[in-house]
């Protein structure tokens, strides 16, 4: 099995869809029940059913995070390089959040001290909601491209501030990632619990259900006008990776170009909208399974109308237009894309069917009992 | 070029954070491994205290695990965020086996530590123990694949320059997988996890049976902690890390640290490299004015090997190019460890710690296997000598890395050239942040580990 550059590039493009496809499933499950600790669970009993509905898989989500970032290292490392530097303050915090949760979310009950318990209920909610907020300001960034600038030895230089990646569109885009991940969550917590806390959940669910279709169509009109990025140079797939080498133009509703060539593609914003909408009616009708399958394809319609919106850009400059990165022109190696390719065959496979071990092995009954101390 | 604080910082808050997740290694590694060991035992057996003792240890190896995901997390994102001009550069090689690792390993053990950890009763015996096998596979195969990455940095094979993308890349992939510079470092490391793991084993078990004098569980941990630490002791000791006598032009400075010679003879043959790094330079240049003469071409090859050595200039010379004899004299002194003195004692300090517990480990193993029973002094000096191992893995470490300075890749790329374009502030309020947060995250594992050794029967709260 041995493809051209081109090919690989092609290939590895997808592949990087896939796994963020497997990542906002997975740790979207995480996010979403913690951002809605505070509005569901009432009682510390309620708050413990919650979390212990996350927690048998929480670290293999994590784990689907991780992969992502490195697979992003990987293939394309100026790429990966660029969006550590760039928005260095703002990674930072969701990795700050992030880092905090584990620990709090395995051993809350360890200890019957009210200050760990106190601290551990904040560290959740805080480990909720900064993630959702702050990857969906991200992802709104990336579609209005990053003020970056490459020199000519690929040193890189971010010229904004902090304060700019708090825009109108990207907030927008925050929004709608938080309503997105509340969905998901609550009709994960409509799956997991009944009685009064499957009421709540179900609650939620049309909210933001609701909230989540609005601010998905208002960003679609938005990003017919927002500019969009487009390669103006003869694209070279299989020259050797360097972002200055091509000449890119900016101009309004340039992200529709792919769709216009391909109208097929229309299919898969069509579907992320038709997925919540279907979550929200089948919860309304106690479906909970059926809503959480459409749940799920909304979530993964939405990463891949992201995806798909910016091809070939995996990241715009907003500043320096030439030293966009794009997936013909920033990834790595033939040597290393092939080589990682054999592993991923592998690999990919083993990642999608565990997962699912696991979710089915945790699907059933409550593991309360289970989670204070590995049930001895 | 980048201010000297901004280095200074990047250098730092970087050591900080990748120490922080190193630390949880070894008692990660090793505990698996002992964890796997109890449960066999207890399968085998049906002996109910080898199951206690797997749950006992299993809290402590489950914080450990918790705060090693996730500091690993943090980790990964420092190679971008803190050097990013290194993961542009070595990206192509480097990032390979810790992707490799990612998909396979990492997440194989990540995955299944929810079943691991709270499936006891939804698992037959059987499926938990694999369960429990696969993860000391996982981990101690991770170790291989981030081992190879830093085997790499010490030893950089099968990789070379590439003038239109301008950054190293993968030549040989077979030949990379197998960097004799790993496979040094990989037994040598995993060994003395395992000691690192035992020993701290050991000390806890001790602690408890100097409160109670027939505490079965106690007893059978000290004496599987100090059988299988005997063991791997050995195998730390009598291998050692033979990377230093690797045949590149850095290990070889600092093989001299280390043994207190001196290294000024390795200064004509680092400035044979500058100049070579030079000429690298210059015609690196003319190939990127678009000038694709063959001959150009195939002088370049031949330099592009000491192209690293000319970015050791920049802190003498802005200019690469025109650089005086004077300033060439002077990178050629950086490239040698700046601190030899320090080198020397602290593999000094690694090698006592490793002797002095292999006598710990001899008698206390002497005492298990011959059933004797276990002295007040053998039981107090295993709890005071807990921090030695410790304290061996992170001069092990720091012989390993500071050793390897300037260089964050031995001669290809010096560290102070991979850091991120930060500001000062920056760097700061980031640094302040990791403090904080790390502070948090240490003091709460280091809460939950002391309530696991102490109140042992502490375990029944919540909705039991």
């Amino acid at each position: 099995m041995t493809f051209d550059l081109e090919s690989l590039r092609l290939i590895w493009w997808a592949l990087l869809g896939l796994v963020m496809v497997g990542f906002v499933l997975c740790e979207g499950l995480t996010l979403g029940v913690c951002l809605l600790l505070p509005m569901i669970g009432k009682s510390e009993s309620q708050r413990l059913t919650l979390i212990s509905s996350i927690v048998p898989t929480s670290m293999g989500n994590l784990a689907w995070f991780v992969v992502m970032l490195t697979l992003v290292f990987a293939a394309w490392p100026i790429a990966y390089a660029v969006t550590m530097a760039s928005v260095y303050p703002l990674l930072l915090l969701v990795l700050l959040a992030i880092l905090l949760r584990p620990l709090a979310m395995y051993f809350q009950h360890a200890s019957n001290q009210p200050f760990w318990q106190q601290y551990s209920a904040k560290v959740l909610v805080v480990g909720g909601v900064v993630p959702a907020t702050l990857l969906g300001l991200l992802a709104g960034n990336m579609l209005k491209g990053i003020p970056f600038h490459l020199d000519s030895d690929m040193r890189i230089r971010f010229l904004g501030d902090f304060a700019g990646l708090f825009n109108l569109f990207s907030i927008l885009a925050a929004a709608c990632s938080v309503a997105l991940l509340a969905l998901h969550g609550a009709v994960f917590i409509q799956l997991k619990t009944n009685g009064e806390l499957q009421q709540n959940a179900k609650a939620l669910t049309l909210q933001a259900g609701v909230a989540f279709l609005l601010l998905f169509a208002v960003a679609g009109l938005w990003i017919m006008h927002l500019e969009g990025y487009h390669i103006d140079s003869d694209i070279l797939p299989d020259a050797a990776s360097n972002p200055l080498a091509k000449f890119v133009k900016r101009g309004e509703g340039l992200w529709l170009d792919n769709y216009e060539h391909l109208p097929l593609l229309w299919a898969l914003p069509v579907l992320a909208f038709m997925g919540g909408l279907a979550a929200i009616l089948f919860a309304k009708w106690d479906k909970t399974y059926f809503a959480m399958i459409a749940s799920s394809l909304c979530v993964s319609m939405v990463v891949l109308t992201f995806g798909v919106s910016m091809f070939p850009f995996l990241l715009p400059s907003n500043i320096s237009l030439n030293s966009s990165m794009t997936i013909w022109d920033s990834s790595a190696s033939h040597m290393t894309l092939q080589s990682l390719l054999w592993v991923a065959v592998f690999a990919l496979p083993m990642m999608v069917i565990s997962t699912r071990w696991v979710f089915c092995l945790f699907a059933k009954g409550n593991h309360g009992r289970e989670m204070v101390w590995g049930g001895d | 070029m980048i201010s000297e604080t901004v280095v200074e910082l990047s250098r730092w808050q970087f050591a900080i954070t990748a120490i922080l997740h190193f630390l949880f290694i070894p008692l990660t590694l090793g505990l698996a491994l002992l964890l796997a060991l109890m449960e066999s035992a207890f399968v085998l057996t049906g002996h109910s205290v080898y199951k206690a003792m797997a749950h006992l240890w299993g809290r402590l190896f489950a914080i450990n695990f918790t705060l090693a995901i996730t500091t690993r997390l943090l980790v990964v994102c420092q190679f971008g965020m803190n050097g990013s001009y290194f993961s542009h550069y070595v990206g192509d090689v480097f990032a390979l086996p810790l992707a490799i690792e990612a998909l396979t390993s990492f997440f194989l053990a990540a995955v299944l530590f929810g079943p691991y950890w709270f499936g006891w009763e939804r698992l037959g015996r059987y499926q938990h123990l694999i369960v429990t096998w696969v993860i000391v596979l996982a981990v101690n195969a991770s170790t291989y694949w981030i081992l190879l990455a830093n085997g790499w940095m010490q030893n950089p094979v099968a990789a070379s320059f590439n003038y239109q993308s301008y950054r190293i890349e993968l030549t040989d992939f077979a030949a990379f997988l197998s960097n004799p510079a790993t496979i040094e470092i990989y037994l040598h490391t995993v060994a003395a996890s395992y000691v690192t793991a035992a020993a701290t084993l050991m000390g806890i078990s001790a602690f408890w049976l100097l409160k109670k004098q027939d505490d079965e569980l106690a007893s059978k941990s000290f004496k599987l902690a100090a059988v299988v630490g005997m063991l791997a002791i050995v195998i730390t000791v009598g291998l050692g890390d033979d990377t230093p006598y690797l045949n590149n032009s850095v290990q070889q400075a600092k093989r001299a640290a280390i043994h207190g010679q001196g290294n000024q003879n390795l200064l004509p043959d680092i400035e044979t490299r500058i100049r070579s790094g030079i000429k690298a330079y210059v015609l690196l240049q003319d190939l990127r004015d678009d000038n694709k003469d063959p001959q150009l071409l195939a002088e370049f090859d031949q330099h592009k090997a000491n192209l690293g050595y000319a970015w050791l200039l920049t802190p003498w010379h802005k200019d690469i190019i025109d650089a005086k004899d004077k300033q060439i004299a002077l990178a050629a002194l950086s490239a040698l460890p700046a601190y030899p003195t320090l080198l020397f004692w602290v593999y000094r300090l690694m090698i006592a710690c490793g002797l002095v517990s292999l006598a710990l480990f001899t008698l206390a193993a002497w005492h298990s296997v011959i059933n004797k029973p276990l002295s007040i002094w053998l039981l107090r000096w295993s709890v005071y000598l807990v921090p030695l191992p410790w304290l061996a893995c992170i001069a092990g470490w720091f012989v390993a890395e500071a050793g390897k300075q300037p260089w964050a890749v031995a001669g290809v790329l010096p560290t102070f050239w991979g850091v991120s374009s930060l500001t000062g502030s920056q760097l700061l309020v980031s640094s302040i942040g990791y403090i904080i947060a790390y502070s948090a995250l240490l003091v709460a594992g280091g809460y939950l580990m002391r309530q696991t050794i102490l109140d042992r029967g502490l375990n029944k709260v919540g909705v039991r």
